[in-house]
């Protein structure tokens, strides 16, 4: 029976290789959207818990609000720390940590090769990654300790040289999708010095100041019956600073990310249904055209059953063909978009992991199998209900 | 004489108002052949068709092997089909996609026994002058070769019943009489040979000839003229 489907699709070598493409493209188009809304909503979440943070103060001249909460991109850009406390005077105000930002440039050949946030926490005011240390057994981070993000490249056993001294990793982050993955977390202090002792930043503290006296972000928790936008305005009048609503960037991540995974997710049914119609075209015009064949094999012997088994499986086989082509397609596509997307926009994005792209696959590939058998069902209908006697009376076979 | 392997009684046929066939009652035996002749439109496909139980009759039974076939599911006629008969059409009805041999095999892969006659299928072909022309698809077969493939796929299983609708039509004479040699082979074996046809060479070498005229038996045997029994 194998034999005759595989020859029947051989036979119609070109028409079945355009189904197959179709279909591959519809397939990939789905498992890519199906991994990249997983992706992003993962991410979403998991910075929400990681952030911990309702506002977060930067100073005026940062612009990059997503990149900042979520991107990679190291910043060098500054508050006086008086803004700590002047913003833990307002009322509502819960909690308020500071963070010093500064990134790692190459200054000797041991150091950490590529640009990645040196992130400076206050020990006694942070309620983010303190209590994390804990749960890892750890108190403060001595000054000579470090954290360091899963994205942080060169880390040889626990050594690491950074801006030219030597720290021991003490423990490395979970991935987040967040800029954390990308970032080495010191202690404040130590952020400073090592900051205010590098040669190719020097240019930089003489413009703004020194380290010691400088701060890269405040992160702010409120009271949960505090008023957002009062208090947005109120911390805007203590100085040259950005205040960053992280739900609000959050939710405008998201929404942006809905309204292009729908686009795409649309485009994506599109194609399923394209391809699908072409399915049931090609199988019903084939019912047409093959009913002296059909009707052969009835009169040879074959059952309604098997007829039917014949085009089912004939569907079945070009449907699996597809979804096999759409899962080798789907790879660079996955890839290039995900690089297209975070080239133009900073999100936070964690890679679905192996179980869940296997269980995508899996459940497209059954859903195009119902589908493609459910196409496939009429002309099977038609094509096993033919009169034996259509092999005497039809015209030639195809 | 053989026993009776095929039986049709009082088989009549109607389309819409239109009669095709009227109380047809033919006994074929093992071993034997029938020629069924008369001119076109005489009713002789539709009641080959009707014998090989590819349509049903609007009256009559036909008994294959002594069982009424309309007493059957139509997966019970289907496994009749493929148990008892060998059917050869007025074309050769090959499948494009499919090579001689794969041709030949059909038959065998619907009743799931390929394995078993592969070698015979290919003893049939070469027999029939086709060992070089196995693996050529039908578009690149001549029409005396079409034939000899389809006749290669009616015999591999070696049915008990055959059926052939004008089998010689078309073919030269020497590739007509090589056809009708390989039928009379068959009827040696002990087939039923059941045979529409025009040639009267053809129905020459049949042990009965029923002549069919407007859907009405009028003569059997070349003897009996409005006898209605072929056998």
């Amino acid at each position: 029976m194998f034999a005759i489907i595989w020859k029947s699709i051989n036979h119609r070598k070109v028409a079945s290789l355009i189904m197959l493409f179709t279909m591959a493209v519809g397939v990939a188009i789905v498992i890519t959207v199906s991994l990249l809304y997983r992706g992003v909503s993962v991410g979403l979440e998991t910075s929400k818990e990681r952030l911990g943070a309702d506002l977060v103060v930067v100073p005026g001249d940062v612009s990059m609000e997503p990149g900042l909460l979520f991107g990679g991109a190291p910043v060098n850009s500054y508050l006086s720390k008086d803004i700590v406390d002047a913003i833990r005077k307002i009322p509502h105000v819960q909690q308020a940590t500071p963070q010093f930002f500064t990134h790692t440039l190459t200054s000797d050949c041991c150091d950490v090769g590529e640009e990645i946030r040196l992130v400076g926490y206050d020990p006694s005011s942070d309620w983010i990654i303190s209590p994390w240390l804990k749960t890892i057994q750890k108190g403060n981070l001595a000054d000579d300790e470090i954290i360091v993000g899963p994205k942080v490249p060169d880390v040889l056993g626990d050594q690491l040289r950074v801006l030219g001294k030597s720290f021991r990793v003490v423990s490395n982050l979970e991935y987040s999708g967040t800029s954390l993955d990308y970032s080495i977390l010191v202690n404040l202090d130590e952020a400073r010095r090592l900051a205010a002792n590098s040669k190719p930043l020097g240019q930089t503290w003489q413009k703004v100041g020194e380290p010691k006296n400088l701060v890269s972000t405040v992160l702010i928790k409120l009271d949960p019956s505090a008023d957002i936008a009062a208090i947005s305005s109120e911390i805007q009048r203590l100085g040259y600073c950005k205040v960053i609503v992280a739900s609000e960037v959050k939710q405008r991540i998201s929404d942006q990310f809905t309204a292009l995974l729908v686009l795409l997710g649309g485009i994506g049914l599109l194609t399923v249904i394209v391809s699908l119609l072409q399915l049931f075209s090609r199988f019903y015009t084939l019912t047409l055209e093959r009913q002296a064949e059909w009707g052969l094999y009835l009169a040879i012997g074959a059952t309604t059953r098997d007829v039917a088994a014949l085009v089912i499986g004939e569907a079945l086989v070009v449907i699996l063909g597809g979804v096999a082509a759409g899962g080798v397609l789907t790879l660079p596509l996955y890839e290039g978009t995900l690089s297209v997307l975070q080239t133009y926009q900073s999100f936070p994005y964690i890679a679905p992991g192996f179980g869940y792209m296997v269980s995508t696959i899996f459940a497209v590939t059954l859903l195009y199998l119902g589908l493609g058998a459910l196409a496939a069902w009429l002309p099977a209908y038609q094509g096993s209900h033919v009169e034996p006697t259509s092999v005497m009376t039809r015209g030639e076979f195809d | 004489m053989g026993k009776a392997i095929l039986e049709t009684k009082k088989i009549h046929k109607n389309y819409g108002s239109e009669t095709i066939l009227e109380h047809i009652s033919v006994v074929v035996e093992s071993g034997s052949m029938l020629a069924i002749t008369g001119p076109s439109g005489s009713g002789k496909t539709t009641l080959l068709s009707i014998m090989g139980l590819l349509q049903k009759a609007s009256a009559g039974e036909v008994l294959v092997d002594g069982i009424a076939a309309s007493q059957l599911s139509p997966k019970g006629q289907a496994a009749l089909r493929r148990q008892y008969f060998g059917l050869i059409f007025q074309r050769a009805r090959l499948i494009s996609s499919l090579t001689a041999i794969e041709n030949v095999l059909v038959p065998a892969w619907l009743a799931r026994k390929e394995k078993a006659v592969v070698k015979k299928a290919q003893a049939l072909l070469a027999h029939f002058g086709l060992a070089n022309r196995m693996h050529h698809r039908p578009q690149e077969l001549s029409l005396g070769q079409l034939r000899r493939v389809a006749l290669a796929r009616a015999l591999l299983l070696e049915p008990p019943i055959l059926l052939a609708d004008e089998p010689t039509n078309d073919l030269d004479p020497i590739m007509a009489n090589k056809v009708m040699d390989w039928l009379a082979d068959a009827r040696e074996t002990g087939a039923a040979v059941i045979v529409v046809t025009h040639d009267p060479a053809m129905a020459a070498r049949a042990d009965h000839v029923v002549n069919l005229q407007q859907g009405r038996l009028v003569l059997a045997d070349n003897q009996h003229e409005g006898n209605n029994n072929g056998g």
